[in-house]
């Protein structure tokens, strides 16, 4: 295992092995991190509020009972941070919005129930565009060009991970809000198959849609984060039945002779220089001894968009009824929009849509008879000047599936210094063969190791 | 945030603000709507094909 030299950098599996063997204690990384956000978060804003001395508090006590025998496991005394619509018991949740600005749950969503029981120490709530919605955007900066986005909605726990404020973040995607992001910020992260992760306690953008995730440095916390967070809970209607399986088990199997699927349409970057980037990956792939198909995507992917924008619509106007009612005003003008068109949709159109949904994921899951997983760019572009989150396209149609997808840094465009990403997919429950690809690509490669600059660079 | 940051991020607020000055849904996001809508309504989906549920559970 490489050791980084200073605490922020450590990986989440690195800062584990050295707690677990009393090596680095959690206060002291826990103060570490903090550090680190006062030094950095004027620049990046990826931090909606910062709960330190309560952080610390935890490290402490994180600390008695590592001293006392008690280690619970890899995710004990590591500092996260959580987006700002997932509720925190005692902390404001805002979730980005001027809506119930003051809004303090009494009670934890289910993701920081499971990690307080794993003794993983919350430093705080990360910025998010309002809701979760696209439009509301927060300030916070990408940290390897401040002049970008870092994306969204999810917008602080990208920044903060790829900053060095925290080992590993909590976010949510609806439509891109994971991949997007971390793709942007030189991340690796996971949406899980839809149900993987309990969504209880965490504001709804979709239903149907949504999905929980970590945002991490490598394929090994990633899987890692998996394990702490996935599972059955009673609480989520969409909640996989049954035990999840060990993660990090899957990490080195064997992937010689897996097939690769790179779809022939849809995916195709607009930026040359992601595009040059998928190329050399697939090339570090094919050495690996893994084989490359092209394949057909389903003829009904543009009504499937459609159909995924319409679900938003229509899911989040009902969620959020009762509360526009009285405080529509406090909406911003971007939310307010997908919500009035939400409340001009039928139920037939609703309908029609959930049995585009249906005739899409049933084409999609098809693919896999023929592939292992399929390999996109993460993007189509790099993340944007200014503040628009960018385009979460080639994202959607793996939220729309439930289908699992996880991308990782495969590049860095030179002039403006900004990360590329590789996103991989595979069939319901196909996690595993995710993080196999994922975690023998990165032995191979170095690019997940490469830091942000938090440094301004010209266009 | 500095000075500079607070006065480009303000910028940007309000000019995404002066989108909606004629109403909350603008021209372009309503002939989107009306195009997905009727792109929608016109696709032809075989009678066995129900909805998707919100509470599927993959294994159930």
């Amino acid at each position: 295992m490489m050791i980084s030299t200073q605490l922020h950098q450590l990986t989440l599996a690195e800062a584990g092995h050295l707690i677990r063997t009393k090596s680095v204690s959690p206060v002291e990384l826990t103060q570490a991190y903090i550090d680190r956000i006062h030094a950095t978060n004027d620049r990046v804003q990826a931090w909606a509020t910062l709960t330190a001395d309560a952080a610390l508090a935890s490290a402490a006590e994180a600390e008695r009972q590592i001293s006392s025998g008690q280690y619970k496991g890899l995710l004990h005394g590591i500092p996260y941070g959580a987006k700002d619509i997932i509720s925190t018991a005692g902390i404001r949740t805002a979730a980005g919005s001027l809506v119930n600005s003051d809004y303090i749950p009494e009670a934890n969503a289910a993701v920081i129930e499971r990690l307080e029981s794993g003794g993983a120490i919350l430093l705080g709530k990360t910025t998010t565009t309002e809701y979760a919605y696209q439009g509301g955007e927060a300030p916070t900066r990408n940290p390897w060009n401040l002049a970008h986005t870092p994306g969204g909605s999810s917008s602080g726990s990208a920044a903060a991970v790829a900053a060095g404020m925290a080992a590993f973040t909590l976010g949510t995607q609806t439509f891109g809000s994971l991949i997007r992001p971390a793709a942007y910020n030189g991340l690796t992260c996971m949406k899980p198959t839809f149900g993987r992760i309990s969504r209880y306690g965490v504001f709804y953008a979709s239903w149907s849609l949504d999905h929980i995730g970590a945002f991490t440095r490598t394929v090994e916390d990633t899987a890692i984060a998996l394990e702490g967070l996935a599972g059955q809970d009673s609480r989520d209607p969409a909640s996989i039945q049954g035990s999840s399986p060990p993660f990090t088990e899957a990490l080195n199997r064997d992937i010689r002779g897996m097939i690769i699927g790179i779809p022939d349409s849809f995916f195709i970057a607009e930026d040359p220089a992601i595009s040059a980037a998928v190329e050399a990956a697939i090339e570090v792939l094919r050495s690996l001894g893994v084989r490359i198909k092209k394949v057909k995507l389903p003829a009904c992917i543009e009504e499937a968009v459609a159909a995924h924008r319409m679900t938003m619509r229509a899911e989040g106007a009902a969620f959020h009824m009762e509360m526009y009612k009285t405080r529509a005003e406090y909406y911003g003008p971007a939310m307010r929009e997908q919500l009035e068109l939400g409340y001009e949709l039928s139920a037939v159109d609703y309908l029609h849509a959930q049995r585009v949904r249906t005739l899409f994921r049933n084409e999609m899951m098809h693919l896999f008879d023929e592939v292992d997983v399929l390999l996109t760019p993460s993007t189509p572009t790099l993340a944007l000047p200014g503040y628009k989150t960018g385009s979460p396209m080639f994202n959607g149609p793996l939220t729309n599936t439930g289908l699992p997808a996880m991308t990782i840094p495969i590049g860095l465009e030179a002039s403006r210094q900004l990360p590329i990403g590789m996103q991989l997919a595979g069939p319901l429950m196909g996690e595993d063969r995710l993080l196999a690809i994922g975690h023998q690509f990165q032995q191979a490669t170095k690019w997940h190791q490469l830091t942000a600059t938090l440094e301004e660079k010209a266009n | 945030m500095d000075a500079k940051q607070q006065e480009e991020y303000t910028a940007f607020i309000t000019q995404e603000k002066r989108k909606y000055s004629c109403g909350h849904v603008t021209d372009e996001e309503r002939t989107s709507f009306e195009q997905e809508r009727l792109l929608l309504r016109s696709f032809h989906i075989p009678s066995d094909i129900g909805p998707i549920s919100a509470a599927r559970g993959v294994l159930s």
